[in-house]
């Protein structure tokens, strides 16, 4: 029954993170990303981590791309800027960086020890700390534990990201001796600053050299 | 089902206490610069701005950010003196303190104490005095701390993700300048791939080794029997090192560096080039004497110690080549230094594989690996820093002046400043007898010494190259007639002085007494 979900997930994960890359509309492809951490989601449980499989889908599925979601439809793109296509060596290139390292993980994964022994998955597990290892008690524990300076550091971690997120957008009072502070967004910027700073010596000099 | 995630089946008995006083007094440095980051933050709330021209206007949020990091940085000057016990374990494992990463993080702290100091000054002219920046400054102070301590690949990378974010935040500080903003972009996105190499790399570490704690990986590595899958760990050493790398700035992933360098404020850009260097080749320097040179039973440890040091040395080549060429031909001085930053990125990767040939071939026995390294570190830490804070006066209001032609007549205009750009370029030259000649004197011997006369040639050439650039700064500053239009420049206060005379002095101090600092890094070198 594992394996069988298994194989059923992944040949519709590969061909939903497939759908992610190739569809034009980013709405699209947003959506086809929420069907494949959904499907990976269903790895987990087959892995007996139910906790893992359950923080995938709310924070992951639910949160974060729903976000991603809202973002790019505030974006509101119009149908010009859809139609932008990137240059082809640009993505031959791409496609070359992202097959070599499909080709070194291939390599890893089809060449360890690890993999090669690992039996059936699907036999029924008999330690009962294993059976359990992957519940949210085992994952409180550690993390209340063993990594208990990690799990308090990760707060300043969300601090220095919510400072920076409101230090960025904020709208300042003008004074006296600053500049226009005209609050520009992120977006703004980006395509202002592509379309009007000038690519400096070195980036001229580098497209050169390669 | 065997083989299921060991953090989770650690079946130690769980104590009602995870956290020690000892714990938390071993990291009393850091907690004090999360601290004066946090009070400062909330202070700035209270200050009001006058509109007194000319007058700091919030001394209060300098003040307290600098103690914080001179008390932050004598706690660590105390820990250090204290007789060697070998290296500690806190947090159940998370981090190891030993000597290295003490003085490690006290470079970290001189770092940030010497930025916030140069800060006052640009930050005022700027119209950007707010708690932010002091609070980003200590944030990322204290996670590099960690990041140096960190023995759990957890904590390092949670430590080196927190750094990254402030870092990127400070990138684009000045945010109505458009530069500004496409330097932080291009770090943060580039930077946020990099973190999943390194991520991925971790993941692929911990299946290999089954743990995901420094100690419990070194005594897989010892064993090296059937609890180690050399595969998976070529595939995650591979991408660490591509991760790190781009945190490094190594030649083939270098292209946000002199973006980002040129869009922050130049304190700032002094204040990464220091300290993201200095704790990024900490880890560096010990993932990789852990990996390419622990002795292990079966051949995998002369795998690794072969495939690493192929990867490092073409890094440190093509790195070494390509930040000196480029930095040849650049007009604008930060620029320039950025380039240059790179080139010095490949230099202390032959630090880094020498230290890997001589902890492998016993030579570090008894004196410990790595202190080539540690020695190049310290004088360029503050070569970099005075560099930049003598160039945050370099420019009026909002406008800066960058291109080299703009220096021409500095010398006659600022003689003080000129005198210190002056000094700062002859050590990043390295002509003797200046602190950067006697680090890069010390790495090249010791590449010679194990046997690496290739890098060693490439570096020795291309330092040689660099001294073209490194010097036309000084002939446009000192032997070219000023054109009609004066360069533009602030005169440095209080602050900014002291800030570029400790600095300037003690490139001085280092180059005038190098065997004093060479003991020092001895003593602190990497057992």
């Amino acid at each position: 029954m594992d394996a069988f979900v298994f194989y059923i997930s992944g040949v519709l994960s590969v061909v939903a993170a497939a759908l992610v890359v190739t569809r034009k509309n980013p709405v699209h492809g947003t959506i086809y990303l929420v069907l494949f951490f959904l499907l990976v989601s269903l790895d987990y449980l087959i892995l007996r981590a139910p906790f893992l499989a359950i923080i995938q889908v709310l924070v992951y599925a639910g949160a974060i791309l729903v976000l991603f979601l809202f973002v790019i439809m505030l974006l509101n793109l119009s149908e010009e800027e859809l139609r932008e296509s990137t240059s082809t060596t640009r993505k031959g290139f791409a496609g070359i960086l992202s097959a070599g390292l499909f080709g070194l993980l291939s390599w890893g994964i089809l060449r360890s020890p690890t993999v090669r022994n690992m039996g059936d998955l699907a036999a029924p597990v008999t330690s009962p700390t294993l059976a359990k290892a992957g519940e949210t008690e085992a994952i409180g524990q550690a993390l209340f534990t063993t990594h208990a300076l990690a799990f308090e550091f990760s707060s300043i971690l969300i601090l220095v990201a919510i400072l920076g997120a409101i230090y960025l957008t904020k709208k300042r009072k003008q004074t006296s001796s600053a500049p226009s502070q005209t609050s520009l967004t992120g977006l703004e910027s980006q395509e202002e600053a592509g379309q009007k700073h000038a690519p400096a010596d070195g980036a001229r000099l580098e497209k050169r050299l390669a | 089902m065997q083989n299921l995630p060991a953090i989770l089946l650690e079946s130690s008995p769980v104590s009602l206490n995870p956290v020690t006083s000892t714990d938390l007094l071993a990291i009393l440095p850091v907690l004090i610069l999360l601290g004066t980051g946090a009070v400062v933050l909330v202070m700035d709330l209270f200050q009001s701005v006058p509109a007194g021209e000319g007058e700091t206007r919030k001394p209060v949020l300098h003040f307290l950010s600098i103690l914080g990091a001179v008390i932050a940085g004598a706690q660590i000057c105390g820990a250090l003196a204290a007789p060697d016990t070998g290296a500690t374990s806190f947090f159940r494992d998370a981090l190891r303190i030993d000597k290295f990463s003490l003085a490690m993080s006290l470079l970290i702290v001189l770092g940030a104490a010497f930025s916030l100091l140069g800060a006052a000054d640009t930050l005022r002219r700027r119209g950007l005095e707010h708690g932010e920046f002091h609070a980003l400054i200590l944030f990322s102070a204290a996670s590099m701390i960690l990041f140096t301590q960190s023995a759990s690949l957890i904590m390092a990378f949670l430590s080196l993700e927190t750094l990254s974010m402030s870092v990127y935040v400070l990138t684009a500080y000045t945010r109505e300048e458009k530069r500004s903003n496409e330097g932080a972009l291009k770090y943060f996105i580039l930077g946020s791939l990099s973190t999943g190499f390194l991520l991925l790399g971790l993941v692929f570490i911990y299946g290999a080794t089954r743990s995901t704690n420094l100690v419990e990986i070194e005594a897989a590595l010892r064993g090296g029997g059937a609890n180690l899958d050399s595969p998976l760990l070529l595939c995650g050493l591979a991408l660490t090192l591509i991760g790190l790398s781009f945190k490094i700035g190594a030649f083939p992933f270098h292209s946000w560096l002199p973006d980002a360098y040129e869009g922050a404020l130049s304190i700032v850009t002094g204040f990464m080039a220091v300290t993201v260097k200095v704790a990024s080749f900490a880890v560096l320097l010990r993932l990789a004497l852990l990996f390419g040179s622990t002795p292990s039973a079966g051949t995998i440890g002369a795998e690794l110690h072969a495939s690493l040091t192929a990867a490092l040395s073409t890094l440190a080549v093509l790195t070494m080549v390509f930040g000196n060429v480029v930095a040849l031909v650049q007009r604008s001085l930060k620029r320039m230094l950025a380039y240059s930053a790179i080139a010095h990125t490949g230099y202390l990767l032959v630090g880094v594989i020498t230290a890997m040939e001589a902890k492998r071939s016993g030579l570090a026995a008894g004196t410990g690996a790595g202190q080539a390294v540690l020695f190049y570190l310290f004088p360029y830490a503050l070569m970099t820093l005075g560099a930049f804070t003598c160039m945050s006066y370099l420019g009026r209001g909002t406008e800066d002046c960058e291109s080299l032609e703009s220096y021409r007549g500095l010398g006659r205009q600022q003689p003080v400043l000129a005198l210190g750009i002056l000094l700062l370029m002859i050590s990043f030259a390295g002509i003797p007898p200046t602190a950067g000649f006697w680090g890069k004197l010390l790495i090249f011997r010791q590449a010679i010494d194990t046997g690496h006369w290739g890098l060693a040639l490439t570096g020795i050439v291309t330092s040689v190259v660099s001294v073209y650039y490194y010097l036309s700064v000084v002939v446009n500053m000192y032997m070219q007639p000023g054109g009609e239009n004066e360069p533009l420049s602030t005169e440095p206060r209080t602050c900014g002085k002291l800030a570029i005379l400790l600095t300037v002095g003690a490139v001085a101090i280092v180059g005038l007494l190098p065997d004093t600092f060479f003991r020092l890094s001895m003593a602190y070198s990497l057992r």
